[in-house]
């Protein structure tokens, strides 16, 4: 295969190299990239969408807050602290950590337990925070099964496919990089253009509007990218803690452990009672100034044990600092004696830590309050736009000008990155909506109700895909846009139909967030629209 | 000071300063004014008042949010000031020069309690 | 030089060029996180995370070069070299700077 996609312009100097390099590594990965940027940028949201997608919680947590407001005690810590210990020492004997989750940041709201399975993996299920009974995907709650916003999160960085997912978006990010680096190396007029957007003039306004996105929010596309690359760093790039620790799970045990917690007790073999931990968490709340967030027992039923006592982060602590790291005090379980506090915001170990809890804080989103959520929800649709546009360039490029890249198969090739561009953004965007369309469809109380939302989510897209070959391109743009204004702007209606809630009730009753994701929505149907016209004037004319 | 005063105060500021910035540059003059060059002294101004408005947005930003976390905020602030200015520049020039007016107007009006109460 | 590469196909030296990139930048970036694990003042596990935390630059900056018009063997020596340097200096300061 002798073809121009396969020569690098080797003459043409350093910029012309970058240039191949920023299309080529830019388009094979554009799609993708579109998937986890659209996606990761909802889930800087994925509370209120999860409030949005289990009305039934909404008269729950509505009376938590008014309970929080009036300054009464939710629920009884002590008594919940109990029942996961209860059930700890009931099904998870011999695990050799217990954490227990006995409320939310109000105060009020659930009960949940983690452990090490035999297997050393991280596990947990949640309780029923009236009974500390074990709930049931199906039973507990008359609430309807769902990931809710949380899908957003799982998808944007390992596409609800475990660790090959966590690489494949590791390896997209890292395409991201390289595609940014040669992006602006290729860009001559990087600041004569600064602010250059010329509309209406074809492939130069496709040009325009990929640059101003891109250059104007350049520090935000590397940051996010590079952080994100960063918090699942050890996975990606081993080398330097196998230098140390070696493999297997043995040692990154070790590593973790030495990590954030290098004075960890070892078991003695003596067995002893946990002891009754209300007095623990209440000890520990008054020394770092914080409500508890979690009790964690190494250890439990040795003589060895500790007792770690974890806060949340009130919103003022969270809206000043990067790294979100929360308070923390140890106790022996046996004397009862502090053994270390770490005060909220510092971190376990030295400036690398330090580096990563701020990066990852960074790329979460977890300091600002809301308007950093709207900082980023911003910035990340523009990324998003960068890597939409981009696609959309390259293939409006060549319709002017046939380059031939692929011989004889060119045409196909063009042909096919047309269809994935449909697909993989208007397509993508079908299914985004979907799944909301999903949560309000799919009966309450069925098996595996979670699950069958996210099937609609990919059946969607999968269907968006089949669509987008089979239609001629100009068709299938026109008609998926479509669809997506409907369903964008339609939402309101499904939800009154299905729950009887409207925009006033939600305005009226102060629910920001559910009038939040509903106008949102809307916003997003009413772009589709925009599109969908800009199109049929283009035909037309 | 609140986070979203904060908000709007450096939005506002990094917008009004983006603004100054891009109607020092010969073609956005030209879209607003039909002048094809800046004239250097007019060109030199609007640079500087660009860079002191841009520079006057990190103050609330780090009032509100401190250091760490305020310069993050400047940094996203200036994109998001930046892109209206590039995107309404085409369609409505003469919109985008007196929004920048009156954020600069409001942004400093917001800014005059802060330095009051830094001088005293 | 020129005349070497050209016995290839041009789709091989392709194939060749994007390699480097891709496993001789992955190699890069690797032995300079080993190195900087064994160099960085601070403990083993806190080293081994500061070197990866540098780990992407090198790696970003590694596939940029290999797409510079350089020819192919330069390309893959000016990756390779240094990872081999780099890895050698780690694994034989590793006592000296993480073991203490």
């Amino acid at each position: 295969m002798s073809t121009k996609a396969t020569k690098v312009p080797s003459q043409g100097g350093f910029r012309q190299a970058q240039a191949w390099l920023h299309t080529w590594c830019g388009l094979w990965f554009s799609w993708l990239l579109f998937a986890v940027f659209l996606t990761g940028t909802l889930a800087v949201f994925d509370e209120p969408i999860t409030h949005w997608m289990t009305p039934e919680h909404h008269a729950e947590e509505a009376a938590a807050a008014a309970k929080k407001e009036k300054g009464e005690p939710t629920g009884d810590r002590a008594q919940r602290l109990a029942w996961g210990m209860a059930y700890m020492a009931e099904h998870h004997p011999g695990a050799s950590m217990w954490e227990l989750w006995p409320s939310d940041a109000q105060g009020g709201g659930e009960l949940r337990v983690f452990w090490f399975d035999a297997n050393r993996q991280y596990a947990g299920v949640a309780l029923d925070p009236a009974t500390g009974k074990l709930l049931t995907e199906e039973g507990g709650h008359a609430a309807r099964a769902t990931l809710g916003g949380h899908h957003f999160v799982d998808f944007h960085y390992e596409l609800h496919a475990g660790t090959v997912g966590l690489w494949i978006v590791g390896i997209a990010a890292m395409a991201m990089l390289v595609a940014l680096v040669s992006g602006v190396i290729t860009h001559k007029r990087i600041f004569k253009d600064f602010f250059t957007f010329r509309p209406k003039k074809g492939q130069r306004s496709w040009l325009d509007a990929h640059n101003a996105v891109a250059v104007l929010t350049l520090p935000f596309q590397f940051m996010i990218a590079y952080t994100g690359l960063v918090i699942s760093g050890t996975t990606f790039m081993p080398a330097s803690k196998v230098l140390h620790y070696g493999t297997g799970p043995s040692a990154q045990v070790r590593f973790v452990s030495e990590l954030g917690d290098s004075d960890k007790p070892a078991a003695t073999g003596r067995a002893m009672p946990v002891p009754v931990l209300e007095s623990f968490a209440a000890r520990g709340q008054e020394r770092m100034g914080q409500p508890v967030r979690a009790v964690v027992i190494d250890h439990p039923g040795d003589a060895g044990a500790r007792i770690g006592v974890y806060g949340w982060n009130g919103d003022d602590e969270s809206a000043r600092r990067l790294s979100a790291t929360t308070g923390m005090v140890q106790f022996s379980a046996a004397t009862g004696e502090v053994q270390r506090v770490r005060l909220p915001g510092a971190a376990d170990g030295g400036a690398a830590m330090l580096a990563q809890s701020a990066m990852s804080g960074l790329h979460m989103v977890t300091f600002g309050g809301w308007p950093m959520k709207w900082l980023y929800f911003l910035c990340g649709l523009a990324g998003t736009a960068m890597m939409g546009s981009g696609a959309v360039l390259f293939i409006v490029k060549r319709r002017q000008k046939h380059l031939g890249e692929f011989g004889g198969a060119t045409a196909r090739v063009y042909r096919l990155i047309e269809a994935l561009n449909v697909a993989a953004i208007a397509g993508l965007a079908i299914a985004c909506v979907g799944y909301l369309w999903a949560n309000r469809l799919v009966p309450v109380g069925i098996g595996h109700r979670a699950d069958r939302e996210l099937q609609v989510f990919f059946a969607l897209w999968a269907l968006a895909l089949v669509h987008a070959f089979v239609r001629q391109p100009a068709r299938a743009w026109r008609e998926q846009l479509g669809a997506l204004a409907a369903l964008c702007l339609l939402l309101p209606v499904l939800n009154f139909v299905t729950t009887g809630d409207h925009l006033l009730a939600q305005l009226l009753r102060s629910d920001w967030e559910s009038l939040g994701v509903e106008l949102g929505v809307v916003a997003f149907g009413l772009a589709a629209l925009g599109a969908l016209r800009h199109l049929r004037r283009k035909v037309a004319r | 000071m609140t986070t979203v005063w904060a908000s709007l105060l450096g939005f506002a500021l990094a917008y009004a300063g983006m603004s100054c910035l891009s109607f020092a540059m010969d073609r956005h003059h030209e879209q607003l004014t039909r002048g094809r060059e800046v004239p250097t002294r007019r060109r030199m101004g609007l640079r500087v008042i660009g860079a002191v408005l841009l520079a006057a947005a990190v103050v609330p930003c780090v009032m509100a949010w401190g250091a760490s976390v305020g310069t993050v905020a400047w940094l996203g602030f200036l994109s998001a000031g930046a892109l209206p200015v590039a995107l309404l520049l085409p369609y409505r020039p003469r919109a985008v020069a007196w929004g920048a007016g009156a954020a600069a107007v409001g942004g400093g009006a917001g800014l005059v309690p802060v330095l009051a109460g830094l001088l005293r | 030089m020129n005349t070497r590469t050209s016995t290839f196909s041009p789709a091989l030296r392709l194939l060749s060029r994007v390699a480097a990139a891709v496993f001789g930048g992955y190699a890069l970036a690797s032995a300079a996180a080993v190195f900087l694990a064994a160099v960085l003042p601070a403990g083993p596990a806190e080293a081994a995370l500061g070197g990866m935390q540098f780990s992407f630059a090198i790696y970003t900056v590694a596939v940029i070069w290999a797409f510079a018009p350089v020819s192919l063997p330069r390309a893959w020596a000016g990756l390779l070299l240094p990872a081999v340097v780099l890895a050698g200096l780690g694994l034989a300061l590793r006592g000296a700077g993480g073991g203490a």
